[in-house]
């Protein structure tokens, strides 16, 4: 059984939750504290996509921003797909994100993407609304409700864009 | 008989027929198998010649049968007349023969048919297969021309040689199309000799087109190369400095001078000990793991982190640091280990080296990394997360951890011997050391103790201060002096005390105290016990006083009752020690004796010898006056001899003393009053005897009476200054001399005789 390697990027605002999602999934723990992201942290995680295949995910979780940095750029360079984090209690990163995902498909190329609407369990204090979203899955995008604190959805979102990096 | 010959002889000559017949058309065969096609000869010789063989059995058969015939013949014609049974056995013996030579027959026939039937089918085939030729030729003579044609043939090849080219590289590095071995066959190979040629070829004709091209490589090539010669020299300074004064060091100048390499190159050779303990080959573009190789027992992470950790520490360094983006990061030292990067345009190879390499070693790396760029370039490039294509590239990563196989083995001897060497010095003077200062922290300890169990010292804190062992308590002025202590200790310039002084109670301290105020005499002893001061001996009044008015701590009372003014207790000694009769009497005077009174010879003796013998010293008796002491009995003895000695001498014929013996008759009275005195004293009895003489001249009696007149009248003087008359006796002359002329006044005397 052959395994597969995939480099995965972590792109987002700041403090949208990137570095907790790649905790929740790499370690199954979450820390309420904020510790900002400086540079890049890796991590690696197998995931089983099927009864014969595994793959590899090298996580690079990059220190996140409104913008791409050339730093933050040359860290995108080979991933295979990137998770696109938005926190779901501030539209600014919602509009961040888009233009996040821009600048990475002009770097990088088109790669599939999962775009992850953080902090689940803070739903009623979201500013982003379920119309914005639709108008996004209706462009066929993968767009998941997660939580690094409880751990919604998080083993999908990365099962999914495993997936989809795969088919490709 | 001659119907049988007949119908033999008929037999016979048929046969002779049939086989011309035969052999007639074997000919005829024969002939037409010759005018066969060239083409089928092969295959009809082959036939013919079975046949050949089929047709000389068959002769030889049949020329036996014939023979046998011909044989048979002669016998029946011989035999005939006697042997008509015989002849037809014989006729019998003939019918299968004859049964034989008619299947030979069919036999042939067959054959015969045979042989047509393959004939026409062969030249059918012939026929078909020049049909199918002709077509053939037609086009061969075609590429032909075209061949000869060089202009076609250069575009063609230019249409096909770029994907032929590609084709090739594929092949070459497509492990599944080839046996995973990289032969010499490979395009690389094939080319590099063409490319080599035209390179120089190129440089010989115009050498500013390549300097131009190689510009912008040369000038960080060069920056490159200088750092990491700059980076060796400061290495090798380094470890010669250390090894340029060992006795290992001293040997490899020789093998230097000797060698004629420089010293520098011999000590990298000799003591660069290193282990590449992990190899990374890392897809550049993507940062992921190709290949992991590690050396067994080493510790490794997720070195799928680790390479991605490589990758972005790359990353970050070429943005932040490299302004003109081609300086990169080469080595990484992380505590003992030290991580060596090469890279190559698709993968980067990563040594994590323990210990230091050698520069070589990267040259080694660089090698690695073209040859897996040169074998497994497309795949590298392709690379995307599965690295099992690239499992092949192994057993050359597998070189980068071999050829430290024989570092590692250098490197197991980890104590060398200068190391040993220095390391033994290093224990030894630990070893010193900690002796000294167990010797020293002992010495120090006994002092304390010396100092503790010292009376009238108590420590009372301990600490240690810039370098120095201070020490505070307190001390009785009488205790012992604590200089000599430290001194004994030889701590003196360690050690510094500070004591404050108080009185010590216990009563060894509270005598020394009272020896300190009363200074006794060496005639006094002190005994202190429950508080009560016991004086005893002897000393001076004043002394007595004074110690009398003692007033000490601890003493509460003091005891004089055995203690003596100095003079009575001399006197005290001097009785006890002389026990002088009452005759005699002593006093004592500053320490003098004056002793008096009359004794007798013996007792005079005995006192004499006990004065002697009495203590002198400035303490005990300053001397002995003995002047007053008198041995009245010598005295008395000395009297006697001189009463004794002493002549009174009287006018001749008279009791009439002469006159020059008024003295000696004073003398002698007062020698008999002192006799008297002395014998009183003495308490003895004498008797003086009085004895008068007379000279010659005159008659017997006469003279005889003239001495007792003589006598009686020194007996009346004598009684008359009172020595009593019983003391007194007149006694006779032994002698009475008379009648002699000549006067003699010498014997006119009286003379004494004193007797107990």
């Amino acid at each position: 059984m052959a395994i597969i390697q995939k480099k995965i990027c972590m792109i987002g605002d700041f403090s949208v939750g990137k570095t907790s999602l790649v905790g929740r999934f790499v370690r199954q723990s979450f820390s309420e504290k904020y510790l900002t992201t400086v540079g890049v942290k890796i991590d690696t995680k197998l995931v089983k996509l099927t009864e014969n295949q595994d793959v590899k995910l090298i996580l690079w979780d990059i220190a996140g921003g409104d913008a791409l940095t050339t730093t933050t750029a040359s860290y995108l360079r080979g991933a295979a797909g990137f998770l696109l984090v938005i926190d779901g209690t501030r539209l600014p990163t919602w509009k961040n994100a888009l233009n996040l995902r821009q600048a990475v498909t002009e770097k990088i190329g088109e790669k599939p993407f999962v775009m992850l609407l953080n902090k689940a369990d803070l739903e009623e204090k979201w500013e982003i609304t379920p119309p914005i979203i639709d108008e996004k899955i209706q462009l066929g995008w993968t767009i998941l409700k997660t939580s690094a604190k409880t751990g919604m959805n998080v083993e999908e979102a990365f099962f999914k864009l495993a997936t989809q990096m795969l088919k490709k | 008989m001659s119907s049988q010959n007949q119908a033999l002889a008929e037999a016979f000559k048929s046969i002779r027929e049939f086989l011309t017949a035969q052999q007639a058309r074997l000919y005829i065969l024969e002939k037409r198998t010759n005018n066969l096609e060239e083409e089928q000869i092969n295959r009809i010789e082959n036939i013919s010649e079975n046949l050949k063989q089929q047709l000389i059995k068959f002769d030889v058969v049949h020329k036996k049968q014939f023979e046998n015939l011909k044989q048979g013949h002669f016998d029946v014609l011989e035999g005939l007349k006697n042997l008509e049974v015989q002849g037809e056995s014989r006729f019998n013996l003939l019918e299968p023969q004859i049964k034989n030579l008619e299947q030979g027959q069919k036999r042939f026939d067959n054959l015969e048919q045979k042989i047509k039937e393959l004939e026409q089918g062969q030249i059918a085939i012939i026929n078909e297969r020049l049909n199918h030729f002709e077509p053939i030729l037609h086009r061969f003579s075609d590429l032909e021309t075209k061949l000869k044609n060089t202009e076609l043939i250069t575009q063609k090849m230019a249409k096909v040689l770029p994907n032929a080219i590609r084709e090739a590289t594929i092949q070459q590095f497509n492990p599944k199309t080839t046996s995973f071995k990289y032969e010499k066959t490979g395009l690389t190979d094939s080319l590099q000799e063409p490319v080599e040629h035209c390179l120089r070829q190129s440089v010989r004709e115009d050498t500013s087109f390549f300097a131009d091209i190689l510009f912008p490589v040369m000038g960080p090539a060069i920056r490159k190369s200088i750092n990491e010669s700059l980076k060796n020299i400061v290495q090798s300074i380094n470890k010669t400095a250390e090894l340029s004064i060992s006795p290992q060091g001293l040997a490899w100048r020789v093998q230097a001078w000797r060698s004629g390499q420089s010293f520098s190159e011999i000590v990298l050779q000799k003591t660069l000990l290193y282990r590449v303990e992990q190899v990374f080959l890392i897809h550049r573009e993507t940062g992921l793991l190709i290949q992991h190789l590690h050396q067994e027992g080493v510790e490794i992470g997720d070195s799928d982190a680790v390479s991605a950790m490589f990758t972005a520490i790359q990353d970050f360094i070429l943005d932040s640091f490299s302004s003109s983006k081609t300086e990169e990061l080469n080595s990484v030292e992380i505590g003992d280990y030290t991580v060596w990067l090469e890279r190559g345009p698709y993968a980067t190879l990563a040594c994590v080296i323990r210990g230091a390499a050698p520069p070589n070693f990267r040259d080694l790396m660089h090698v690695m990394l073209e040859t897996l760029h040169a074998h497994y370039g497309l795949l590298l490039k392709k690379f995307d997360g599965d690295s099992q294509p690239l499992e092949p590239c192994l057993p050359l990563l597998e070189q980068t951890l071999q050829s430290e196989a024989k570092s590692d083995a250098k490197s197991s001897r980890f104590f060398s011997i200068p190391l040993i060497g220095i390391l033994s010095v290093i224990l030894l003077t630990l070893l010193g050391w900690g002796y000294f200062n167990f010797e020293y922290q002992q010495r120090l300890t006994n002092y304390i103790n010396a100092l503790q169990k010292t009376p009238g010292i108590v420590v009372v804190s301990t600490k240690y201060q810039d370098g120095k062992f201070i020490i505070f308590g307190m001390r009785d002025p009488l205790s012992a002096e604590p200089q000599k202590i430290t001194q004994h200790y030889e701590l003196s310039d360690d050690v510094e005390t500070f004591w404050t002084p108080y009185q010590d109670l216990t009563p060894q301290f509270v005598e020394q105290r009272i020896h300190q105020q009363l200074v006794p005499p060496s005639t006094v002893s002190i005994h202190l016990q429950d508080h009560i001061l016991y004086l005893k001996g002897y000393a001076s009044q004043d002394w007595i006083n004074k110690a009398q008015a003692l007033q000490i701590a601890e003493v509460h009372k003091v005891v004089i009752d055995e203690l003596l003014e100095t003079e009575q207790f001399l006197l005290a000694l001097a009785q006890l020690e002389l026990a002088p009769p009452e005759s005699v009497t002593m006093i004592v005077q500053k320490r003098i004796l004056r002793i008096a009174g009359n004794v007798d010879s013996s007792t005079f003796k005995a006192l004499q010898k006990g004065i002697e013998n009495l203590p002198k010293s400035s303490e005990e008796f300053a001397g002995f006056e003995t002047s007053g002491l008198k041995d009245v009995e010598r005295e008395m003895d000395d009297v006697i001899k001189y009463i004794e000695k002493t002549r009174l001498y009287f006018y001749q014929g008279t009791t009439e003393l002469m006159p020059d013996q008024k003295k000696t008759k004073q003398a002698l009275q007062k020698s008999a009053q002192k006799l008297l005195v002395l014998t009183q004293i003495l308490h003895k009895q004498i008797q003086i005897h009085i004895i008068g003489n007379a000279d010659g001249i005159g008659s017997k009696h006469r003279n005889q009476q003239l001495s007792q007149q003589r006598a009686e009248w020194v007996f009346n003087w004598l009684q008359s200054f009172g020595i009593e008359k019983r003391l007194m006796i007149i006694t006779s002359p032994a002698l009475i001399r008379f009648n002699e002329n000549e006067p003699n006044p010498n014997d006119r005397n009286v003379s004494f005789q004193i007797k107990d």
